[in-house]
């Protein structure tokens, strides 16, 4: 996946590098297979609210019958899930657009958000540790998560998910050897 | 591990020679790496001291005092309804503890070794502490009338990690604990803390040069402030602190309220009412203006009352406030009935915040509030943690806050005037305006579904006090970047200042909602260690895009750049 990733011999040239470099360039996009990822968990989760509904659903069916406000009620719940399975679909596609992440001389840097945009950076010399995790689903499309912790208060840990998992470790490994100074707070 | 009660056999005379080292530094590289390699076992039982005796005591009652309403009430009813089973259960709940506080007693001993402090506990579970007296960051101790009366101190010992002390040491004697201060604070092993964290020299020369003298700085310990009474008083008035007590106390009011309670009540008004002939409520019909007067004023005396407690609360508080530096710590220490006696290291401080309410800016005051890492103290008012960090300086004159600042980090030159504060986005107050006619407009319509005659009213006085808030609110934010600290500023009524330093942010983040980029705003965050206790978030919204981004890309870099400074 990656194979420029910034080393420790460049630390030195902050200032000219971000001179010559336009930043935007050293984004980083997650591991595409993080969109088939994330589009089966949401189609997981979608599949187990459609059951949960099907079932109190024909369990009121079973005890009262049906009326206009029952078949109302049920259109209403599956445009919802319709609209669930669609967005499981599409927007997991359009969330990696909006996801990118870099890391340079100064820290990781990470922005996502499609309505609500958020960015975070964290500085290395203020990482405490460092930790990559992989669930089950996750294993099986080579993903995982790169989870940073630092001393702060309201952003005690960064969490950088959809990953490959080799990019993860690696990068877990490059930020622990490039944590630098005395981090006792 | 095992723990021999005999002095191991392997160097008897060593362990004599350590006790008689205490506080010193032992020359000899060789003779300190072997009392290390098995240190436990070196300092014999009979030398290592017990606490104070009255620890019994104070232990005891310390315990107790977690559950001593249920076993009060316990007590009480179980004498008073006859229900000997209560009053029985009641008193065998306070066996356990008793025992345990006996137990604890003879099984604790600690002493000072070879610049270690050793506490041991417990007999089947032996438990030994020993903490490097370099490490130690904090010797905190409380004081409480009975504990001045024996001439002891509850002591807790503060390292860097974790939020609980490192060692409470419930009680020493005054004598004991003060040897203990000095062992510590006046050992070269705490100073050797200074040389051993790799500082970047070259990068930070001023802090350096400072911190590099702790000889010299140990010996003279200068006041930097004492808190006269009168400041006290004015603080109490201003604060809110006696509303919080009373609505404590009508919380353990409403508790206990009962039948039985309300009797009572009702039974001395007849006692009053036949004994004086005075009605309490009278029957006769009184003009609506003297009644409206009157309870204007029984509202003002009350309110006035409220303010006599916030009073009352600060001087017995911070009674004899007074900040002492001492090398690289602050010293603090106050009470008037409880003395409580603090140390902060210099280098801890993540975040200062300097807060001034509108009665205080009249009188001419403000209140500092500090955050240091380690020990979480936003729970607890009353512990000696929220003494350093939430009410690090209770008040303070004007004049006295600038030099206050300036000691509380080397580097750090402070003149709040001639600060070029940098205000947020000037389509701010639109926006605010914008929004503030929107909830107007909310409350409008819930009036009017409420009542048609009089509905449109609450929305209509509400108005003038939202529109006046969206204005002041964005003229209020200001943000300033220095050479080396993040200053912001908010607040309408109540000013905050906060400062922090390049060195201590711990993350930083840009955050926009749809409205936000609807507007072309920002919120940027700045995260520090341990922000709390100083009530004052660096969320600094309404930022115009362009120059939070900027903004965000200055400090990435600039944090980054500056390691940071701790010991």
């Amino acid at each position: 996946m990656i194979t420029d990733l910034p080393t420790n011999d460049t630390a030195n040239s902050s200032e000219t590098r971000s001179e010559l470099v336009d930043p935007a360039e050293l984004f980083k996009q997650l591991a595409p297979a993080s969109i088939r990822y994330e589009q089966m968990s949401r189609a997981i989760t979608a599949i187990v609210l459609t059951a949960i509904a099907s079932i109190s659903l024909l369990s009121w069916w079973l005890n009262n019958g049906y009326n206009t406000v029952f078949l109302l009620f049920v259109a209403a719940a599956f445009t919802f899930l319709a609209f669930l399975f669609t967005m499981a679909w599409r927007w997991p596609a359009i969330s990696y657009r909006h996801t990118s992440w870099k890391l340079d001389e100064e820290g990781l840097e990470i922005h996502k958000g499609v309505f609500w945009k958020h960015q975070i950076t964290v500085p290395l010399g203020r990482v405490q540790h460092a930790d990559v995790s992989q669930g089950p689903i996750q294993r099986s499309f080579g993903l995982g998560t790169l989870i940073i912790h630092t001393a702060g208060t309201q952003n005690s840990s960064v969490v950088l998910s959809g990953l490959s998992q080799t990019t993860a470790i690696e990068l877990r490994d490059l930020i622990i050897s490039q944590k630098r100074g005395d981090d006792v707070v | 591990m095992s723990f021999e009660m005999e002095p191991s056999e392997s160097n008897p005379q060593r362990s004599g020679e350590a006790e008689a080292e205490i506080g010193q530094n032992s020359n000899d590289p060789l003779d300190k790496n072997k009392l290390e390699a098995d240190e436990p076992k070196m300092v014999p039982t009979a030398q290592m001291s017990f606490l104070h005796p009255t620890s019994l005591v104070f232990d005891f009652l310390a315990h107790v005092k977690t559950y001593i309403l249920p076993v009060a009430i316990g007590l009480f009813y179980g004498a008073t309804e006859g229900q000997g089973f209560l009053l029985i259960i009641s008193a065998l709940l306070v066996i356990p503890t008793l025992l345990h506080s006996i137990f604890g007693y003879f099984t604790l001993r600690y002493c000072i070794s070879d610049d270690q402090l050793i506490v041991r506990e417990g007999i089947l579970n032996r438990n030994i502490r020993t903490v490097p007296l370099a490490k130690i960051q904090n010797i905190d101790s409380v004081q409480n009338p009975l504990h001045r009366l024996l001439k002891v101190a509850e002591v807790k010992i503060e390292t860097a990690s974790g939020t609980k002390p490192e060692a409470v040491l419930r009680v020493l004697s005054v004598d004991k604990m003060n040897s203990l201060r000095s062992a510590v604070f006046e050992s070269p092993a705490h100073f050797a803390k200074d040389a051993s964290t790799d500082l970047p020299t070259e990068e930070f020369p001023t802090v350096e040069s400072k911190y590099s003298q702790p000889v010299a700085a140990t010996s003279d310990s200068e006041d930097l402030l004492k808190i006269p009474l009168s400041w006290l008083f004015k603080a109490g008035l201003a604060s809110n602190r006696g509303l919080v007590l009373v609505s404590i106390s009508l919380g353990v009011f409403f508790q206990f309220t009962n039948d039985k309670f309300n009797l009572s009540v009702n039974r001395l008004e007849e006692l009053i009412r036949s004994a004086t002939g005075i009605t309490l409520i009278p029957d006769t019909d009184l003009s609506p203006w003297l009644v409206f007067g009157l309870s204007l004023a029984a509202i003002l005396i009350v309110l006035g009352l409220i303010r006599l407690l916030g009073v009352g609360w600060y001087v017995i508080r911070f009674y004899g406030y007074k900040l002492q530096r001492n090398g690289n710590d602050l010293r603090i220490s106050c009470g008037l009935w409880t003395k409580v006696s603090a140390s902060i290291p210099i280098q801890r401080i993540q975040f200062i915040s300097i807060h001034r309410s509108l009665l205080m800016r009249w009188w001419g005051l403000a209140a500092i509030r500090i955050e240091t890492a380690g020990g979480d103290s936003s729970q607890n008012e009353n512990s000696t943690e929220s003494i350093s960090k939430r009410w690090f300086i209770p008040v303070i004159a004007e004049g006295h806050v600038t030099p206050i600042i300036q000691n509380l980090r080397p580097d750090l030159i402070w003149d709040e005037t001639t600060l070029e504060f940098q205000t947020v986005s000037p389509r701010t107050t639109s926006r605010l305006v914008r929004l503030a006619c929107l909830q107007t407009a909310i409350v409008f319509l819930i009036g009017l579904a409420v009542s048609l005659t009089w509905g449109w009213a609450p929305g209509l006085v509400l108005l003038p006090f939202l529109l006046i808030r969206a204005v002041k609110k964005g003229k209020s934010m200001q943000y300033a970047r220095r050479d080396n600290e993040v200053i912001y500023r908010s607040g309408i009524f109540n000013r905050k200042t906060s400062i922090t330093f390049f060195d201590k942010i711990q993350t930083l983040c840009i955050d926009q909602s749809p409205f936000d980029r609807r507007w072309g705003m920002a919120t940027l965050c700045v995260d520090t260690a341990a922000a709390g206790p100083a009530g004052h978030r660096m969320q600094i919204a309404y930022l115009e895009e362009q120059f939070a981004n900027t903004e965000f890309k200055q400090l990435r870099v600039s944090a980054a750049g500056r390691e940071p400074v701790f010991g």
